[in-house]
């Protein structure tokens, strides 16, 4: 018993380093093993890899104040229609398990290569309340190299890019 | 140190009956894996959340024979495709690696591995044994509001129509029986009038006592997304500490514990002081009643509480809330005799519609059934009630604890439609049960803390825990634990995973987990919700229905469970809908449940009644105005109800209150949202949330070690202060979903006397530094 408490108690001091000290950790050069990893799968909402400061003082706008903009290379979110951030991203105060998983999934959708293509790719995610802003992904900075569209000055997406793909549901 | 061991033992034991190396991918760092299904497109299945009572639709993303992504399901109502932290991530629970795959069975003090056939004729020969040694009520099962509906109408035919005892209860009295209590004696029939749409209409949301933040975040965002749109609407809480949903709040009226009580009769008196009682709708709509006085709480063995309610009048209750002046109220409460007037405007104005939403901080409470019933009086006096955007709205915590535990009545005094007591639903009962009339009994025996208690006496020998962990939610644990570890006692657990209650078991029968076999939630708001199964069990692991027929079967109750097992679900949802076709409360039919992502009930003419009551949308209800047919007067109760103090208040040598309760991130008692991992790495671990001024004093600061002692036991917890939430000086929080750090080895087992739910809210506890 003692052991599992010292051990609790080093998670709780060392949470603020795994959190990170710093409050900006830029999101621009981010790569698909990082954007994989802190997702549990594609479409997953991304745990928040920095410090917040006193969890009581945070509200949306704090969040929005660079992720609605991309300010300091923060990731921009594709739903900034939603009220509360914390309801589906979390921090992360430790690195540990509390029971090894056998969770697994396939990356999907699959990288879409650039090049070769003669007609617009369709959308192979779903195109809902949580992807209502494509160029938040697709385009800037934090945009991953492997999904940056060639155009993003054409705001209108879905025009030539169908969103078919997770649509339906087979029941 | 022995229980350790025993669990250390229990996943080695399982690693090596099932092949899997523990080593493997202990800390694997992605587990997105080309190779691990086909990335073709995903099939998507709708399925309720696994999680608490909002009842969220989720789409389940499924390839190659496993759940690899969840979506919400567009087209539920309840969230409109979005969801929160643990419903993305829920289908991860499904595959914490240790998993419960295989029977277990104590031998000599060691459980061991045995084939699932073994351990089933062994739980059904320990019943047989006990009913010929010491009578049927020796025998007990518990179960919980994560029962599936089928479960738990399996569960209720097999105890008290199979073998003939009412000892049968459920998690839900620990977490919603107040909420029921409140709902029969005000309403006379359970669940709320109102439903989620309410929610996206009202313009005063008043907490009592309710971090929707947390505990209902996406019923929450629902609120808050009414407010952003409409700069006007209030958002009004009432607390014993700063949260995150305090955050979000327009107004928090911070009360000393127990004081809602009285809060809630100075709103009252307030209403009726000003003249803004409806009078004209108390007169067509109310009666009042009384009820005994000096109640007690349940801490004794031999506590028998019977109430004798009694007819009253409009002037007695006006005399009985006229002892709550808000200045008086304000001493008492510590929230300002203003903002107590404040809020009984807000309630009083006729040009704003009101909601008022409540969970654990009026249920678990001593005086829960009166609390509940206090709100329900608010309403009543200004005839705010079944109608979109007003009415009181009662949340659960519990996936089915509606659907299951109070619709199907998995508890001592229920039965499918009705009491034990009652003569009628017993004989419609045996009817539909194919089982003499006789053998169901018209006594209830034990609600939860009692039939606990009877199993540390001795006259509970043997019982059946299903899909919950009362070895870390029973309140002064070590009693209860060290009664199920007493000789004599045989405890069988299904479970999906090991926790402090598997390591106490005799038996260990591993369960099938939601998608991994078909079945209904029934949430909040009246919804049922059905989901196929999706993807095979591991191992020997099937559904607790199943484990329960099984046993049945070879106790000689086959003819009552003919079913067989490839569609035996939709065979108990037509058997259990002869109990509910009274338009009050019709159920859908099976078919309609599996093409929707929910349906209400009750389900008439094709129709879902989404405000009961209310002859504009209620079929039974005979206007005008509403019709609260749950009793035969046609009328609500508006009860007369005081304010009594606590069983346990802080004093010299205990001074500090603790209450208790849960985190966003972790459900119950975390046993599958701490398996997964994105969860566990933003909580790892429970703490003492502890105010700044507290933790000075005691020279503390963040993640050091405090010890909190209470007469029942001690703890050593890292304190947090600045963290998640701020409790005032004087008061101190601990979540209780980690199994390692055991705050209800502290709590006290009192309960409200009406409904027998326990307080886990409130009682005494020194602090020190460890």
């Amino acid at each position: 018993m003692r052991r599992r408490l010292s051990f609790i108690f080093m998670l709780v001091l060392l949470a603020p380093a795994l959190a990170g000290a710093s409050p900006a950790v830029s999101g621009a050069g981010r790569d698909a093993a990082t954007y994989q990893e802190r997702r549990a799968f594609p479409g997953a909402p991304p745990f928040y890899a920095h410090d917040l400061g006193p969890d009581l003082d945070l509200d949306r706008e704090t969040c929005l104040g660079c992720h609605e903009s991309g300010a300091d290379g923060a990731p921009v979110v594709p739903h900034p229609g939603l009220p509360d951030c914390r309801q589906c991203h979390v921090a992360a105060r430790t690195d540990g398990l509390f029971k090894p998983t056998d969770w697994v999934t396939p990356p999907r959708p699959p990288a879409v290569k650039a090049g070769r293509r003669t007609a617009p790719p369709a959308v192979p995610h779903a195109v809902d309340r949580l992807r209502e802003r494509c160029v938040a992904c697709h385009a800037g900075p934090t945009a991953l190299a492997e999904i940056r569209t060639p155009h993003p000055e054409r705001k209108n997406c879905l025009q030539c890019h169908l969103a078919a793909a997770e649509g339906g549901i087979r029941r | 140190m022995a229980d350790l061991d025993r669990r250390e033992f229990l996943r080695r034991a399982l690693a090596a009956s099932t092949g899997v190396s523990l080593a493997a991918s202990e800390f694997a760092l992605s587990s997105w894996k080309a190779d691990a299904a086909p990335a073709a497109d995903l099939v998507w299945k709708k399925s309720p959340c696994r999680f608490c009572g909002t009842g969220c639709g989720l789409l389940v993303g499924l390839a190659g024979g496993r759940a690899v992504a969840v979506r919400g399901d567009p087209a539920s109502p309840v969230n409109r495709g979005l969801l929160c932290v643990k419903g993305y991530h829920s289908v991860q629970a499904l595959y914490g690696q240790d998993r419960l795959k295989t029977a277990f069975v104590r031998t000599d003090g060691k459980l061991e591995p045995v084939p699932l056939k073994v351990a089933l004729d062994l739980v059904a020969e320990k019943i047989r044994e006990t009913v010929a040694a010491h009578g049927k009520d020796a025998v007990a099962m518990y179960g919980s509001g994560q029962w599936a509906i089928p479960d738990g109408y399996v569960a209720a035919k097999f105890m008290k129509g199979c073998l003939g005892t009412n000892n049968l209860e459920a998690n839900a009295r620990l977490c919603m029986a107040s909420a029921v209590a409140g709902f029969m004696t005000t309403f006379g029939a359970d669940e709320p009038m109102g439903c989620y749409e309410d929610l996206d209409q009202a313009d005063v949301y008043v907490l009592w006592g309710n971090n929707m933040a947390e505990m209902h975040p996406v019923l929450f965002s629902r609120i808050l997304d009414r407010k952003a749109q409409n700069p006007g609407v209030r958002l009004i809480e009432l607390a014993t500490r700063r949260t995150r949903t305090s955050a979000q709040a327009d107004r928090s009226l911070y009360f000393r514990p127990q004081t809602d009580l009285a809060i809630a009769n100075a709103v009252c008196q307030h209403i009726l002081a000003t003249g803004k009682a409806n009078r004209e709708f108390l007169d067509r709509h109310c009666a009042f009643k009384r009820g005994k006085t000096q109640i007690g709480y349940g801490l004794a063995d031999d506590f028998k509480f019977q109430d004798a309610p009694q007819d009253a009048t409009f002037e007695e209750f006006a005399r009985q809330v006229g002892e709550y002046p808000p200045e008086k109220v304000a001493g008492l409460s510590g929230v300002r005799a203003e903002d107590i007037r404040m809020l009984a405007d807000l309630y009083a104005d006729p040009t704003r519609k009101v909601v008022s939403l409540w969970c654990m901080g009026a249920n678990q409470h001593t005086r829960g059934t009166w609390l509940n019933n206090l709100i329900y009086d608010i309403h009543l006096l200004v005839g705010k009630i079944s109608m979109p955007g007003n009415g009181p709205f009662s949340l659960t915590g519990q996936p089915s604890a509606c659907g299951t535990v109070r619709e199907v009545g998995t508890l001592t005094n229920r039965l499918p439609s009705g009491m034990v007591t009652d003569e009628a639903a017993r004989r419609k009962a045996a009817e539909v049960w194919n089982v003499p009339y006789e053998r169901i009994p018209a006594k209830p025996t034990h609600h939860t803390v009692s039939m606990f208690r009877a199993l540390d006496r001795g006259e509970i020998r043997f019982m059946w825990i299903q899909v919950t962990n009362p070895l870390v939610t029973m309140p002064n644990l070590r009693r209860y634990r060290d009664a199920a570890s007493k000789d004599g006692r045989f405890i069988v657990v299904s479970d999906v995973y090991p926790t402090p209650t598997t390591e106490i078991a005799d038996v260990i029968l591993p369960s099938a987990l939601w998608i991994e076999r078909e079945g209904m939630f029934g949430n909040s708001e009246r919804r049922t919700q059905h989901w196929e199964r999706m993807i095979e069990p591991p191992g020997e692991a099937t559904s607790d229905a199943w484990q329960i027929i099984e046993v049945a079967r070879r106790l000689g109750f086959g003819e009552q469970f003919p079913w067989p097992e490839a569609d035996h679900v939709r065979s108990i949802w037509e058997e259990y809908g002869r109990f509910h076709q009274d338009p009050k409360h019709a159920l859908a039919p099976y078919d309609e449940l599996r093409r929707r992502s929910g349906v209400m009930w009750p389900f008439v003419g094709g129709r879902e009644v989404r405000w009961r009551y209310n002859p504009e949308h209620d079929p039974v209800a005979k206007g005008p105005g509403p019709d609260f047919y749950g009793n035969p007067s046609h009328r609500a109760n508006v009860w007369l109800r005081p304010y009594e103090p606590p069983p346990e208040e802080p004093d010299a040598d205990y001074p500090f209150w603790l209450n208790t309760g849960r985190v966003l991130e972790h459900w119950h008692t975390g046993s599958m949202t701490r398996r997964v991992r994105l969860l566990h790495r933003a909580m790892p671990g429970a703490y003492a949330e502890l105010n700044a001024a507290d933790a000075a004093r005691l020279g503390v600061g963040s993640g050091d070690p405090v010890r909190i002692e209470s007469r029942r036991g001690s703890l050593v917890l890292p304190a947090a202060v600045g963290e998640r939430g701020e409790p005032p000086p004087g008061q101190v929080f601990v979540p209780f979903f980690d199994e390692g750090l055991l705050v209800n080895e502290l709590t006290l087992d009192a309960f409200c006397p009406i409904s027998a739910q326990p307080d886990y809210k409130k009682c005494a506890v020194r602090l020190a530094r460890a």
